[in-house]
């Protein structure tokens, strides 16, 4: 009130002095605003450049999953439909021999028995051929034999099988001994192997309250040998079981082939190897296989 | 050729396999026995006849690449043709390697299966002439005395009997008689059969 002038210059002067330095605060706060705003703009750009890469990279995950699932599914179903091929044969060698044999027992006689003894033969054979064929579609590509970190192996592995972990609330923990030396091997046949002994886990794993974990451990077991276990602490492997648990088509899941370690026992034999399990004395299972080392690379 | 007093012996873990297999080679004449266990064929008594073994490749106790080695220890000889419903190259490599005379892949038919047998029961035959032959010869080395062994052995070696009197300080006259002996009993007319005979039972390569 006291301020308030009469005197209409001045409080005209007063009123542009203000103005002006109304102004000034306002295009200096115009030009914060704006160096806010690029600041800004370029921390979202960057943001967005990483979610970018975060998501190239989970792709490139997604993509190797499915690579190695479908490789998996393709070598189950293969060594489904050579184990099929074998169950079906023994019948057919039977059958053909049965056959020929009776149509020798009756040389001479039976004409009308004998025509019918050829017509056997003719289809026993028709059913093999289709059975050479499909075994010759369906022959496996040589494994790609080279020189391997296992380390870096598991470590891929354990990469790809990462989100599935997630969804099972279980950890993975690796053990490693980080001065070994190279196995010679198919990458993707070991990461298949190690695949399917993780997910044999998951599911040992799936009934237990609190700690869902797996150890993949790592160690020299001689100058030529490595030995990777994979251990759990879930519901074990009933005693009886453990002598057909790698048998073909056998299975203690519902909705199990019955193929996967029957096919991991034979990646690891032809790798010159040998895979086994034990139950462990506390509780769950242990998974181990030996791997011979690169001598080449040695 | 007749197959009479051939002994074909069949392992196969099918036992639909081996009754199909049994009664095929006997309608050709063969005297036929089957196994479906590796141990139970290794367990049975092998007479010296021309025979070959029909033996499937994955079996439930011993594969049939280990009973082929079992056999190799066991000293039985008898030729192997190998059968397997999983026939791959590798296999078949594998088996040939190992002495097998042929290698079929399930199913085959009666002319394939003739066709493998007739050149293994051949080998059989040459197999166990060989063999009779190298007992008869070990039958004779055993009605050596040590001294007359030991000559057989010198002059197997090539020795004169100039040089093996020497070597043994001996009159050159003992040592022409112990010879003559050594000749008479291994019923050898000539030192070239002598030496022969030396090199089949393994006299000439062993010790001394």
């Amino acid at each position: 009130m006291k301020k308030r002038t009469k005197n209409p210059v001045l409080k005209n002067k007063i009123r542009n002095g203000e103005r002006v330095r109304l102004e000034g605060v306002v295009r200096q706060q115009a030009d914060e605003l704006k160096i806010k705003d690029r600041q800004l703009k370029n921390g979202a750009k960057k943001q967005i450049r990483s979610e970018k890469q975060i998501w190239i990279r989970t792709k490139k995950i997604d993509e190797q999953r499915e690579e190695l699932l479908h490789v998996t599914r393709v070598g189950k179903l293969a060594e489904f439909v050579s184990s099929l091929a074998h169950e079906i044969s023994q019948p057919l060698t039977a059958i053909l021999s049965y056959a020929q044999a009776a149509q020798r027992l009756l040389a001479g006689r039976e004409p009308e028995v004998q025509k019918i003894l050829s017509y056997i033969i003719n289809d026993d054979q028709r059913a093999s051929e289709v059975i050479q064929r499909l075994r010759s579609l369906l022959k496996k590509s040589a494994p790609e034999m080279k020189p391997l970190d296992i380390n870096a192996i598991i470590n891929e592995t354990v990469t790809l099988i990462a989100t599935d972990a997630g969804v099972r609330n279980t950890v993975i923990k690796t053990e490693f001994d980080k001065d070994l030396p190279f196995v010679r091997g198919d990458r993707i046949q070991l990461q298949q192997v190690l695949l399917n002994l993780i997910s044999n886990s998951f599911d040992a794993l799936e009934n237990n309250q609190g700690d869902r974990e797996i150890l993949i451990r790592t160690s020299l077991k001689d100058v030529g040998t490595i030995f990777v276990e994979v251990k759990d602490s879930g519901c074990g492997i009933p005693a009886q079981n453990i002598p057909k648990i790698f048998a073909h088509f056998f299975t203690s899941k519902p909705d199990g082939l019955g193929m996967g370690l029957s096919i991991s026992r034979s990646i690891v034999e032809a790798h010159g190897g040998r895979l086994d399990v034990k139950n462990n004395p506390d509780r769950g299972a242990t998974f181990y296989f030996t791997i011979p080392i690169d001598k080449k690379g040695a | 050729m007749s197959n009479r007093g051939s002994i074909i012996y069949i392992v196969d873990d099918d036992v639909s396999v081996c009754r199909a297999l049994t009664l095929l080679l006997k309608s050709h004449g063969f005297k036929v026995q089957s196994f479906t266990r590796s141990a139970d064929f290794l367990a049975c008594s092998h007479p010296k006849v021309p025979s070959c073994l029909v033996l499937d490749i994955r079996l439930p106790d011993i594969n049939g690449f280990t009973l082929q080695d079992a056999m190799a220890a066991r000293k039985l000889t008898i030729p192997v043709i190998f059968i397997t419903g999983h026939g791959d190259i590798p296999m078949s490599v594998r088996a040939m390697k190992a002495g097998a005379v042929d290698f079929l892949s399930k199913p085959f038919t009666e002319k394939k299966i003739l066709n493998a047998i007739a050149p293994a029961i051949l080998k059989s035959k040459a197999q166990n002439k060989e063999q009779a032959e190298i007992s008869k010869i070990k039958c004779r080395v055993n009605s050596l005395s040590p001294r007359e062994l030991e000559v057989f052995r010198l002059v197997a070696k090539g020795m004169l009997s100039k040089q093996i009197a020497r070597k043994r300080g001996t009159a050159l006259q003992t040592i022409k008689v112990h010879r003559g002996r050594v000749m008479q009993k291994m019923q050898a007319k000539t030192v070239t059969e002598l030496i022969h005979f030396a090199e089949k039972c393994g006299i000439a390569s062993s010790r001394h």
